[in-house]
């Protein structure tokens, strides 16, 4: 009996002593791991959702509306704080990258430049991309989408150029020929207007001649052949033919705003310009608003046929948003079926979403309509970020009536120097 | 004999302080090594592990500043899709890392701690600046990003990083000396528990020797002389082991000469025993072989028995099968005399309805016998109906005639009118043709009234006659068919009572048959039951015939033992 308790006590001392310094340490460190997550998850559940969203100043309205809608639908699940500011999508990409931690959560921006908000980390892939894909027309999903990974939501599909003119003054027949239009606006002292200060419009004279720019290979730099000075139409032909334009008493240069001014006080009777203005413009002339594709105008001794870009407007989500989830929630919110087809009723915009496209309302547009129609003439814009500046000053140069005379092929060497610089 | 102390005793103290001792010394061991573990642990986990998490920090730090260069020199956007990538990898990998070194840092930690975190933010926000220059091929000024805030602000981490890393260096070079500490504690603990266990090892070892190994050596010596006795035939049981001590090994001396001499009490029985044995296994061997020879007359006997009783078996079977088959013709018999008496019943049955039928065929013919003859009659007496066409066909001869006269007396008149009378005349001439058809009928009406009534009459003379027939003939047929009814009934009856009689008889008979063969079969089941009973008399007969040589034979080795026991106890020359 004294033998066994002796062996029981021994293994209970032995057992205490060994067994009792095992488990402190492991056990207290996973305790403190999991206070920490706690703590995260807390933190995170906590306070007022607050968003920061850039668009077109022209889309305000639309857009608080949609963010009423949104507030509406996740009331139950957040309590927002949206916040909206003017951010053209021209230059939404310039501002954002000057500081793109403290820019929008959810911006719109032309899809030319994509690339260069994805290569500076500034959108993350789509998590609903298939969804998207589904919903939009692939030529939309191609343009929000780098390789085959989606970054950004189709918003619109009409980001091209078209004529919009007053009837009262001008036939169908008169709209296909920019020298006609010249003559009839003269002929009435009113103005035709197109707006050079954006290179952008600057590509229709070029489009169709047979001279090239694009984009390289590497999907920064470019090439370019504006001075060529062989072939049918030369680039000197095309400086010309700008130049007389410019000087003609019937063609006015405005910018997107004057030409709205115009239009309203009833100086502009025509004017190159997007479908973002199609509510104004139609709400100007009322029953003599018409639109259509871009005429012909005279290139040396051929008629050429004017071209344009085309493009798409995302909608984008900031990857540095502090509530990025939500963001995305509200990028898919307000490109959407339901929203494209009121962005297209009160905006008069092309929808990217393959069922609104599809709807007769939007065939019936005048402004849709010239865009299709100017779809064959135009091309999808894809170009590297030299092209902006030398283009616009070319322009600039040439719209002021080329005040140092410099020489024509000169300016355009100069040009194309500017847009293929490494 | 001097009172010492137990062996027990002697042999346990020195065995349970050895165990104490080691008990104590291995709890020493566990609480040094426990320590030992703490600082290892502590410099294993906290501080070397934190300085190659810092040392990670570091690396991480250098490869995003790399990888933000080459976003700069990238030629073009999907190489700079890809190294933005990686940078929020890395970052993100960072972002866990300094996290978790949360876990290393001490309260004098926490300010270049959370200089270093402040460093991180400044150092990614440059990043971020620097890669969105670099995206929007504003080379210059993304390089001048590289070169300043990013470079100032990696630098900056690095420095917290070192800072970080000697305090880590200064800790664990504090814990080396605590190690070192305790296991010179540890090696001090080790030798004294060494040097005791080594005295109690030998203080157990010279007990053992003095107090175990010599007493048992000493016994086992003389038990061995005992033994080689023994083997040469000159065991001797009265010989003693020498007790020494009062122990528990001369406990265990006394032990074995109290055996030996149990042994020797013992070995003096078997000795007797067996002589009693040799006795009685002679005596049983003198009555078994006796009993056997009886036990083989008697097997041959039931065995005769057993064939008488066979035979007598075999012929009851005879007998058996004869009993069964008149047992069978019985039941045939039976079987038949029902069914004759069936048939009887059957015939009585028929008999009947032939009485009935005969009796019913009669009536019926009776009364529509009379029917006709009523009927035949009034035919008859009608009949004569036909002998009134004569004298009316006479009366209209008379007409006729008369007709005829007045036609002639007519027309005589109409030709004597002349012309006025033609018309009367014609009428007259067709009235007078009228007067002689009629008379023409009428004589035609009398040829055939004629044939009528001779017709009549034969008819009427006919079915007198039938009716006479049938009066005298058919209806004492028929009263003479009803009586051969009856005495056909009368037999049928006649014939069912005697098939009654001989039908009980026939099943008396069938029942005593059946008793017969049953009484014929229960003794020829107890004669193979006798036959089986002697059979197996003469089997166990057999067997015990059998049973007797076994014992006779085991008798035999029953004095081969006793023989052998007395070969053993021989070997003790003094018992």
């Amino acid at each position: 009996m004294k033998k066994k308790w002796i062996m029981t006590a021994a293994i209970i001392i032995l057992a205490a002593l060994t067994g009792g310094c095992q488990n402190k340490s492991s056990g207290s460190r996973k305790t403190e791991t999991s206070d920490n997550r706690q703590e995260t998850t807390d933190t995170k559940q906590e306070g007022v959702v607050d968003l920061l969203v850039w668009g077109g100043e022209e889309d305000e309205a639309l857009l608080q509306e949609m963010f009423t809608d949104f507030q509406e639908a996740y009331k139950d699940q957040a309590e927002f704080e949206i916040t909206f500011v003017a951010e053209s999508e021209s230059t939404c990409k310039d501002t954002l990258m000057k500081d793109l931690e403290e820019g929008a959560d959810v911006f719109a921006f032309a899809d030319d430049q994509l690339n260069t908000l994805v290569a500076a980390g500034a959108l993350e892939p789509v998590e609903q991309a298939e969804q998207i894909k589904a919903a939009n027309s692939p030529e939309s999903v191609a343009a929000a989408s780098v390789g085959d990974t989606l970054y950004a939501y189709p918003m619109t599909a009409d980001n091209g150029y078209f004529f919009y003119y007053n009837k009262k003054y001008f036939s169908p027949e008169d709209v296909a020929s920019l020298d006609k239009m010249l003559e009839i606006a003269a002929a009435n002292n009113k103005k035709i207007t197109m707006d050079w200060s954006s290179a952008w419009y600057v590509y229709t004279f070029f489009g169709n001649t047979g001279l090239e720019v694009g984009l390289n290979e590497d999907g920064i730099t470019n090439y370019c052949t504006w001075n060529g000075t062989e072939g049918p139409v030369k680039g000197v032909d095309v400086a010309k033919a700008m130049a007389d334009l410019a000087a003609h008493p019937g063609f006015a240069l405005l910018s997107d705003s004057d030409f709205m001014t115009g239009v309203q006080n009833g100086s502009v009777i025509a004017g190159i310009n997007g479908v973002w203005n199609a509510v104004g413009v139609e709400k100007a002339w009322g029953n003599d608003y018409g639109a259509a594709k871009l005429p012909v105008y005279n290139c040396g001794e051929t008629q050429i046929q004017m071209a344009s870009f085309s493009g798409y407007k995302l909608a984008g989500v900031n990857a540095y948003s502090r509530h990025h989830d939500w963001a995305e929630k509200l990028a898919e919110w307000i490109t959407r079926e339901e929203n494209q087809r009121i962005r297209f009723e009160k905006r008069g915009q092309g929808p990217s979403n393959i069922k609104v496209a599809e709807s007769e309302e939007i065939h019936a547009s005048p402004a849709i309509t010239a865009l299709l129609e100017q779809s064959e003439f135009s091309c999808l814009q894809r170009i590297g970020g030299n092209y902006w500046e030398p283009v616009t000053e070319f322009a600039g140069k040439l719209a002021e009536g080329n005040p140092q005379g410099e020489d024509l092929q000169t300016l355009l060497d100069k040009m194309v120097e500017g847009i293929t610089a490494q | 004999m001097k009172k010492t102390l137990s062996i027990k005793y002697l042999l346990m103290l020195p065995v349970a302080l050895l165990g104490i001792v080691a008990v104590i010394s291995n709890a020493l061991a566990v609480n040094n090594i426990r320590n030992v573990n703490n600082n290892a642990a502590d410099i294993s986990d906290n501080y070397m592990m934190g300085k190659s998490a810092l040392e990670e920090i570091h690396q991480d730090v250098q490869t995003i500043h790399r990888l933000a260069l080459s976003h700069i020199v990238a030629t073009d956007y999907q190489t700079m899709i890809t190294v933005v990538s990686q940078i929020k990898e890395k970052e993100a990998a960072l972002d866990g890392k300094l996290e978790q070194y949360s876990e290393y840092v001490t309260e004098n930690d926490n300010t270049a701690y959370q200089n270093l975190l402040e460093n991180y933010d400044s150092f990614k926000h440059a990043l971020v600046l620097l890669v969105c220059a670099s995206a929007d091929r504003k080379t210059a000024e993304a390089y001048g990003c590289a070169n300043g805030d990013v470079a100032a602000f990696g630098t900056a981490m690095e420095e917290n990083v070192n800072e970080l890393n000697q305090s880590v260096n200064q800790r664990t070079a504090l814990a080396r000396k605590q190690l070192e500490s305790v296991y010179k504690t540890s090696m001090l603990i080790s030798v004294i528990s060494v040097t005791i266990c080594i005295l109690l090892i030998l203080t157990t070892v010279v007990v053992i020797v003095r107090r175990v190994v010599t007493p048992i050596t000493h016994a086992e010596k003389e038990i061995s002389d005992i033994i080689r006795d023994i083997d040469t035939a000159q065991g001797d049981l009265t010989r003693r082991i020498t007790i020494v001590s009062n122990d528990e090994i001369s406990a265990l001396g006394m032990g074995i000469n109290t055996f030996m001499e149990k042994l020797q009490n013992i070995l003096h029985v078997i000795q007797g025993s067996s002589r009693k044995i040799d006795d009685v296994t002679g005596e049983v061997l003198e009555r078994t072989r006796t009993s056997n020879a009886s036990a083989t007359d008697l097997s041959a006997l039931a065995e005769e028995l057993s064939a008488t009783i066979q035979q007598v078996a075999n012929n009851a079977s005879l007998i058996n099968a004869s009993a069964e088959e008149m047992k069978r013709d019985v039941t045939e018999m039976a079987e038949e005399c029902n069914e004759i008496n069936e048939y009887s019943m059957k015939m009585k049955e028929r008999a009947d309805t032939m009485e009935h039928s005969a009796q019913t065929n009669m009536n019926t013919t009776g009364a529509k016998v009379k029917e006709i003859l009523e009927v035949l009659n009034e035919a008859i007496k009608e009949s004569k109906s036909v002998d009134q066409v004569n004298s009316l066909t006479n009366d209209i001869l008379e007409i006729s005639a008369q007709t005829n006269l007045l036609a002639l007396n007519a027309s005589i008149e109409a030709a004597r009118a002349g012309e006025a009378g033609r018309g009367f005349g014609v009428v007259a001439d067709e009235i007078r043709q009228l007067a002689d058809s009629s008379r023409e009928t009428a004589n035609h009406i009398q040829e055939i009234n004629g044939i009528v009534i001779h017709a009549v009459h034969n008819l009427s003379e006919h079915a007198q006659n039938l009716v006479n027939y049938m009066n005298e003939s058919i209806l004492v047929e028929f009263r003479e068919f009803v009586n051969s009814g009856k005495q056909y009934k009368s037999d049928a009856d006649y014939i069912k009572h005697n098939m009654d009689d001989f039908n009980e008889k026939t099943d008396k008979l069938l029942t005593a048959m059946v008793e017969i063969a049953d009484s014929i079969a229960t003794i020829t089941r107890a004669i193979d039951e006798g036959v089986t009973g002697i059979s197996g008399v003469a089997r166990s007969t057999q067997a015990l015939v059998q049973d007797m040589e076994t014992i006779t034979s085991r008798m035999d080795i029953n004095q081969e033992i006793v023989g052998e026991l007395q070969k053993e106890t021989d070997v003790f020359t003094n018992l």
